[in-house]
């Protein structure tokens, strides 16, 4: 059960690995997270990723391997990280999510696809899956990895930010539909962060650390925002790049 | 009583009910500039009132920290109070029309509250008639004061601890000012003894109770701070205000848990009743 300030108890992370995941969940176990499910890929980075939760006060963590690029077992992912659990499930995030290299993509029919297999496709196989069930339960909480480049396409890396975009509004959808329910979505945005994921990527503006965007989900879970930016600034920020003209759009981004 | 509604349902209670003449206290009103001289005060004398309460100021720092109003009364007979009779609760004077934003209510506009509470207050009053309603639910004179606090709304926190560790009020109170984070005016009050349930909350000596606006990135490590205070001092914190509180704590505030969940697996064997309380704290078990 999740207390007052929207920390839970039981967690379920999809995409368990990344190093999003890995500092928001270090927060959540310093707070109120006893239990602990990482999926991912990736067995030796969710291990590790486990034993940290375990020393920031979590008593029980498991595992569940995965493979994004195949959104049939998003089902059957789902039912093991849940049953792992054996309890009430609070809080499911899902910080699946592949950068790619924009470049390559672009002129890829198989890359193209796998990015929008990876970005969108699965992750909303699973959150048919997770809604069915919390639904059932009555309450928890989602929280999505969706990207401050969803709120505006840019040519650099369109095949990402496209498919974001895409995760982004169908959450939209989703949000609304668990309005009244007991059950809440919100969507996480954040600039750029300083991760694994972007090693060599370009440090734009509002660029953060992980630790940055763990602090201010922390604050999200609490205060019960529909959507938490990462910087808190940028949702005023976007507010005015959304409404820009396109050529001056097309100005700003090609710097 | 006293078992969170886990062990089943109330289905006939007899209430032993207190015969008054009138719907008017006599209320004795005192100022008092810091926590030490209420708190002296309060011991001394509430023996010579039926009803005792006082509103602590929880953001003033220094030599003024604690500062407080302490109201108490007696029910008004006939014979105190010229035409004084039987009425109703009045209707609040002010309403909230709607939710105000999340941070109306912050550090500043809740210093600047609590500083005209205490100043508006009488520096000493005897004797002073006033409503039942207004003497026990000050708070009821402005309809939906919850508004207030906007969507994220507010926490309330209450702890008891026993007479001779009346510094951990001081010690609380104290870690509240200087963090900073926003609390209105907080109720102290003397508890006598509680029930004998095992889940029984008060205990002969102080109790505090503070409502809290969510929203302060401090607040929920403030409130672990004082729960390790609470239990350093044999104390404890009020289930029924609760929403975040520790499993880990529990057992050390409440030390007759296991004799509840022996009550509460005779009782309920299956577990057919439990409650998010329940859940968090771990009160039922696994």
């Amino acid at each position: 059960m999740e207390n007052a300030f929207g920390q839970p108890q039981n967690v379920v992370i999809f995409g368990g690995s990344s190093d999003i995941a890995r500092a928001i969940t270090k927060k959540l176990c310093a707070a109120r997270a006893h239990t602990v499910i990482l999926a991912g890929r990736n067995q030796e980075l969710l291990n590790a990723a486990a034993l940290e939760a375990q020393e920031y006060g979590a008593t029980k963590t498991d595992i569940v391997i995965f493979d994004a690029t195949d959104p049939s077992n998003a089902e059957r992912t789902v039912s093991q990280a849940f049953k792992k659990v054996g309890d009430q499930v609070d809080l499911v995030i899902i910080a699946v999510g592949q950068l790619g290299v924009q470049a390559e993509d672009q002129v890829s029919a198989a890359r193209s696809a796998e990015m929008i297999t990876v970005n969108v496709t699965w992750p909303v196989a699973a959150l048919a899956e997770i809604r069915n069930r919390l639904l059932a339960q009555g309450s928890g909480r989602i929280l999505v990895m969706s990207s401050a480049a969803a709120i505006r396409v840019r040519e650099s890396s369109y095949v990402y930010s496209g498919a974001k975009a895409g995760l982004d509004r169908l959450c939209g959808g989703i949000a609304q539909s668990l309005e009244g329910t007991g059950v809440k979505l919100q969507l996480l945005r954040p600039a750029v962060v300083r991760t694994k994921m972007t090693v060599g990527v370009d440090e734009p503006p509002f660029t953060t650390g992980a630790n940055e965007v763990a602090e201010n989900v922390m604050r999200g879970l609490a205060s019960n925002s529909d959507v938490i930016w990462s910087p808190p600034l940028l949702r005023y920020v976007f507010f005015v790049l959304r409404h820009l003209p396109a050529p001056l759009w097309r100005k700003v981004t090609n710097r | 009583m006293g078992a969170m509604g886990l062990t089943g349902v109330v289905t006939s209670v007899t209430l032993q009910m207190l015969a008054i003449e009138t719907s008017q206290m006599l209320v004795d009103t005192d100022r008092f500039g810091d926590l030490d001289s209420v708190m002296s005060a309060m011991s001394s004398g509430d023996d010579d009132y039926r009803y005792s309460v006082a509103w602590v100021d929880c953001m003033t720092r220094g030599a003024h920290m604690g500062r407080a109003i302490l109201t108490r009364g007696n029910h008004a007979s006939a014979a105190d109070v010229k035409k004084a009779a039987l009425s109703g609760p009045r209707k609040p004077r002010l309403t909230i029309p709607f939710q105000a934003p999340s941070g109306l209510l912050n550090r500043y506009s809740v210093r600047a509250f609590n500083e005209l509470w205490f100043r508006t207050a009488p520096r000493h009053e005897l004797d002073e008639a006033q409503s039942l309603s207004s003497f026990f639910y000050p708070l009821d004179g402005v309809a939906g004061w919850n508004l207030l606090y906007g969507k994220r709304g507010f926490v309330q926190y209450q702890f008891c601890v026993p007479d001779a560790m009346g510094d951990t009020v001081v010690d609380v109170i104290r870690r509240l000012s200087e963090s900073r984070v926003a609390s209105f005016l907080a109720v102290l009050k003397r508890f006598g003894p509680g029930n004998p349930s095992p889940l029984s909350f008060p205990l002969s000596g102080w109790t505090l109770a503070l409502d809290l606006p969510v929203g302060a990135d401090a607040l929920p490590g403030v409130l672990d701070d004082l729960d390790e205070m609470v239990v350093a001092a044999t104390g404890r914190v009020y289930f029924a205000k609760d929403a975040r509180l520790q499993a880990d704590q529990v057992r050390a505030m409440y030390p007759r848990l296991d004799e509840f969940r022996a009550v509460k697996s005779r009782v309920d064997p299956d577990d057919q009743l439990t409650s998010d309380l329940a859940r968090r704290l771990d009160l039922v078990g696994k």
